[in-house]
């Protein structure tokens, strides 16, 4: 189907002995913003890395806009995980974002005109834009977030994968955050990991749920059930949206 | 005697720029381990050549590239344990130029021969070398030019790089060959034991120096001349092992930019809180 943009089919990922991903189906469709969430270590990272062809599955099929995920790299914005970074590298916020312009770079080429005005493009769509010339190291951890997406935005992808884009920011600039993934969505299909399952629920319009294996449904409607199956523990769901907790079973019970 | 003096002081000049900038790069990848365990089977390499009667620059650089080369092969596919790799390399390769030493004909640790190896010679430059480190200069720069916005992002973040569609086990595989070829060429200056500080010292002083990316890349690429000239020159004075003294004005060149930044931030924070600025 030429709507399925991303296809997974019974992918497994093992390190060693040890099972990553376990039989994983997955279909997601043009336009789809689809938010996956799940416990630290339950492969939503992993998952990420397969669509992105950084991962090779042990077993399964991966199809990424109708081929192999290395190469459409070049159509996939990726936003990993601030944490990842080397908050002293020497480099202002514009010449990270450029990086992004850097996929389909030939011999000897150098950022023109038009590289630089969708830079800047991107980091306005962002709200990004008035401080383009400060150095990476000094922005917020939300601050950074969106530079990173800006940069993602850069090469013009036609999926863009978000890692955990919410974790170390707080609530109000992850809800400003989320309002503009949920414009942006209007042009680029989104994927999304995240342990957080309350703010999520919100904005997507598919959901599903990952530790090992995948629960989706095609839907954002998540059952209880279905929680517990990925938490591995009773959740208690104390509000839709935020605060949330999802509480593991004592011990003495 | 000007015209060796020249040709040495222009070996060094290019050495010291070359390590200079390749240690700017594997730092900032951040292989630096793995640079290191490629400077030892660098001096593996050269101590072979001594039982094979080889030029030891040409035999340290078959290995020092042959090593590079694997090990990057290994890392790219090995995601835990790449330093205890890179260790393993590094004291197999001391181990070997060790053995090696011991094995060839000469016995004394002062000859010439066994100089160039692990200490470094001011006589060991002959124009021969000099066109080779020229010509390693040249391709570098190329390699530098061709990619340089690709290596800016692989500068930042490997993986983000990777998933942007940037061929970064080619690039971590030509960086580390062009560390091997490096520090293979600058090992007659240097001597296999201390060619590893023009890699590290002018980088680490560069990064006290700038604050910005490609500022440092110059600055630690003149660093690097400038250790290995003025060493050079004050070893050639006092009479001193070369190798030595160019690594010894190096850590002193460090040293300085590192007490030249505390007393500028002290500066800085006098003038912020002098109540005519504020």
């Amino acid at each position: 189907m030429s709507d399925e943009v991303i296809k997974l089919e019974n992918v497994w990922v093992r390190y060693g002995n040890l099972t990553v991903l376990e039989d994983v189906n997955l279909t997601v469709f043009r336009g789809d913003f689809l938010g996956i969430i799940g416990p630290n270590g339950g492969g939503k990272t992993t998952l990420l890395k397969v669509i992105l062809g950084l991962i090779k599955p042990s077993r399964g099929r991966v199809t990424v806009l109708g081929g192999s995920p290395e190469s459409k790299r070049g159509l996939i914005g990726y936003v990993p995980q601030i944490t990842q970074f080397d908050r002293n590298f020497p480099a202002s916020v514009l010449d990270v974002v450029l990086m992004g312009r850097l996929g389909r770079g030939k011999l000897f080429k150098r950022y023109d005109e038009q590289d630089k005005r969708l830079a800047l493009e991107m980091l306005e769509a962002m709200e990004m834009a008035e401080f383009k010339d400060k150095p990476i190291g000094e922005l917020s951890g939300g601050q950074l977030q969106r530079v990173l997406v800006a940069r993602a935005l850069a090469s013009e992808p036609e999926i863009l994968l978000l890692d955990e884009p919410t974790a170390s920011i707080d609530e109000p600039t992850k809800t400003e955050l989320y309002e503009l993934l949920k414009k942006l969505n209007e042009k680029v299909t989104i994927v999304l990991v995240s342990h957080d399952i309350g703010v999520i629920s919100t904005y997507v319009d598919k959901i599903a749920c990952l530790n090992k294996k995948l629960f989706y449904h095609g839907s954002k409607e998540v059952t209880t059930k279905t929680l517990e199956e990925t938490y591995q523990c009773p959740v208690e769901l104390i509000a839709h949206g935020v605060p949330h907790r999802v509480l593991r079973k004592h011990e003495e019970e | 005697m000007l015209e060796f003096l020249g040709l040495a002081l222009l070996a060094a000049v290019l050495s010291g720029n070359l390590c200079g900038a390749i240690g700017f790069y594997v730092q900032r990848l951040k292989i630096t381990t793995l640079s290191f365990s490629v400077a030892h089977a660098a001096l593996a390499g050269a101590s072979i050549g001594l039982i094979l009667n080889l030029d030891p620059v040409y035999s340290a650089m078959i290995v020092a590239v042959a090593s590079a080369l694997i090990l990057g092969v290994i890392f790219t596919r090995v995601e835990y344990g790449r330093e205890l790799i890179s260790m393993a390399v590094f004291s197999t390769s001391s181990a070997i130029a060790v053995f090696a030493i011991y094995l060839s004909n000469v016995r004394v640790l002062a000859t010439a021969s066994i100089a160039v190896v692990l200490w470094g010679s001011l006589l060991a430059i002959t124009v021969e070398k000099l066109i080779l480190l020229l010509l390693t200069l040249f391709i570098f720069v190329l390699y530098i030019l061709a990619y340089k916005i690709q290596i800016d992002s692989m500068l930042y973040d490997v993986k983000m790089a990777e998933a942007e569609g940037i061929n970064v086990q080619m690039h971590m595989l030509i960086m580390l060959f062009f560390a091997g070829l490096i520090i293979s060429s600058s090992l007659r200056l240097t001597g296999g034991f201390l060619v590893f500080t023009l890699l590290y010292n002018p980088v680490a002083a560069s990064f006290q120096i700038s604050r910005r990316a490609h500022m440092q890349l110059l600055v630690s690429s003149i660093l690097g001349a400038s250790s290995a000239s003025s060493g050079l020159i004050v070893s050639y004075i006092l009479d001193w092992p070369v190798g030595a003294t160019i690594a010894l004005v190096s850590s002193i060149i460090l040293l300085s930019a590192y007490i030249a930044k505390i007393i500028v931030e002290a500066a800085r924070r006098r003038c912020l809180s002098c109540p005519m600025l504020g």
